[in-house]
């Protein structure tokens, strides 16, 4: 069953057509949505209830419009709020690690994958001092590789806000992590406009 | 730093975060075949059942009294709405309301409601003046245009609860119904109008020890199986009436 078909069944009531969405959506939903909360087990309830959600509003749906993208947002959306729930009433304790202590050594070495363990952690270190909103635009932009405009239809803010949300964060993660990356290229010369990254992270 | 970067080191994050086995499917397979099992039609007894069961709780395991530090309503959303992916903050979002209608001797009031783009909370309240105790039914919620918003769900709270923190008078249950999919027309940030219809059932609570019929179990029968014997139709007051209008949370998808 193809995308069109399940979403034309699953308007008429039919659970089976949610199966067909679930399977081809969950894995990038939790993926999205863990990058956002840092929880893997909130992640997948935040996917769950978003599918049904979707099962709720089938009604709504239009078929003719792609699934995907429209969906991803919704899970972003939501984790970016049960995000920001949670660090208004938690104090993230497990980030006060200094980040210098995460850096690899740049000393060129054979131990390439404990590197890039490294690199991992420090990546994920430094995207928990963002806050909740910037995290979800970083999440948005360079995982689902959304544009601008359509950051800002999801969210409701208006483009310069998502433009700023964006290069604050990118500015933040660049001081931290700077001794990490190579220097961006002579075509992208503040990293600002990068490639659409949607083309390459479709699976 | 490049976005290739960026974005290279976020798979390689997830792919190790999150296997590729993951399978939600079983989980939301159950949680939709539940959800189509709770139909419209199905509503006005689940809030029954729902009331009832929490208020026979309340009435019997918390004997102390206290008395309500703020609206029930914000009580009852704080006990339930956890386990919502996006809870509502009743104190910060909403709009409390004051409309109500008197049928007879009950009163129906709105005291609170919440919408987004997919779901509408309203918080009301059910009150008889001499302490008879009237339970929700029928309850429907409609749009401007007539259009029906399906129940999802609803709970509430009659009788005095430490757990609550909450001490209602005879006669008087607070409830919060939840309403999905509503396609009302109304964008983000605009005013939603709406129209709660219900009617108002007493509610006739047999006493402790006629609870059981003890007659054999027609149907699957066993030592663990017991004949609950129906309760009994009370009055019916109604229909109530109540046009109100929310703003709808932009924040929500």
């Amino acid at each position: 069953m193809e995308e069109r078909e399940a979403l034309v069944r699953l308007k008429a009531g039919d659970i089976a057509a949610l199966e067909v969405l679930t399977r081809t959506y969950q894995l990038r939903a939790v993926r999205a949505a863990d990058l956002v909360v840092r929880d893997r087990t909130l992640a997948e309830d935040i996917v769950a209830e978003t599918f049904l959600s979707v099962l709720r509003r089938s009604g709504r749906l239009d078929a003719s419009r792609p699934f995907g993208p429209w969906f991803l947002r919704c899970v972003v959306n939501n984790a970016r709020k049960a995000a920001s729930r949670r660090e208004r009433t938690a104090q993230l304790r497990g980030e006060e690690v200094s980040l210098e202590d995460l850096l690899p050594s740049q000393e060129p070495g054979p131990e390439a994958l404990a590197q890039d363990a490294a690199l991992r952690d420090a990546v994920w270190a430094a995207l928990g001092r963002l806050s909740p909103e910037q995290r979800a635009a970083v999440v948005q932009r360079y995982y689902l590789g959304l544009s601008e405009q359509e950051m800002a239809a999801a969210s409701g803010c208006p483009p310069g806000t998502i433009k700023w949300r964006l290069y604050a964060a990118r500015e933040r993660l660049r001081g931290w992590l700077y001794p990490l990356w190579e220097p961006a290229p002579a075509h992208e010369p503040s990293g600002s406009q990068g490639i659409d990254s949607r083309k390459e992270m479709r699976t | 730093m490049t976005s290739q970067q960026v974005a290279h080191a976020l798979e390689t994050l997830e792919e190790r975060r999150v296997p590729s086995g993951l399978d939600l499917w079983p989980r939301v397979r159950a949680s939709a075949a539940a959800h189509q099992r709770v139909g419209p039609s199905r509503t006005a007894r689940a809030v029954r059942v729902g009331s009832l069961a929490l208020a026979a709780v309340l009435l019997f395991a918390f004997g102390a009294t206290a008395y309500a530090k703020g609206p029930v309503y914000e009580s009852l959303i704080r006990l339930f709405e956890p386990r919502a992916t996006s809870p509502v903050e009743p104190a910060e979002q909403g709009v409390p309301l004051d409309v109500s209608q008197t049928v007879a001797n009950v009163t129906v009031s709105v005291e609170w409601a919440y919408a987004d783009a997919g779901r509408i909370l309203v918080a009301y309240t059910v009150r008889s003046a001499d302490g008879r105790r009237y339970s929700p039914q029928q309850v429907s919620l409609a749009g401007a245009g007539g259009a029906q918003v399906p129940q999802a769900s609803g709970y509430g709270v009659t009788g005095a609860s430490d757990m609550l923190d909450v001490a209602l008078p005879a006669g008087e249950g607070a409830y919060v119904g939840e309403f999905a999919a509503p396609d009302l027309g109304a964008a983000p940030g605009e005013a939603l109008a709406l129209h709660l219809e219900m009617r108002a059932e007493e509610l006739l609570l047999p006493a402790t020890d006629t609870a059981s019929s003890g007659e054999p179990a027609a149907g699957p029968s066993g030592p663990g199986s017991v004949l609950l014997d129906p309760l009994p139709n009370g009055e019916s007051v109604g229909p109530f009436l109540l046009a109100f209008s929310v703003p709808v949370d932009p924040g929500a998808e």
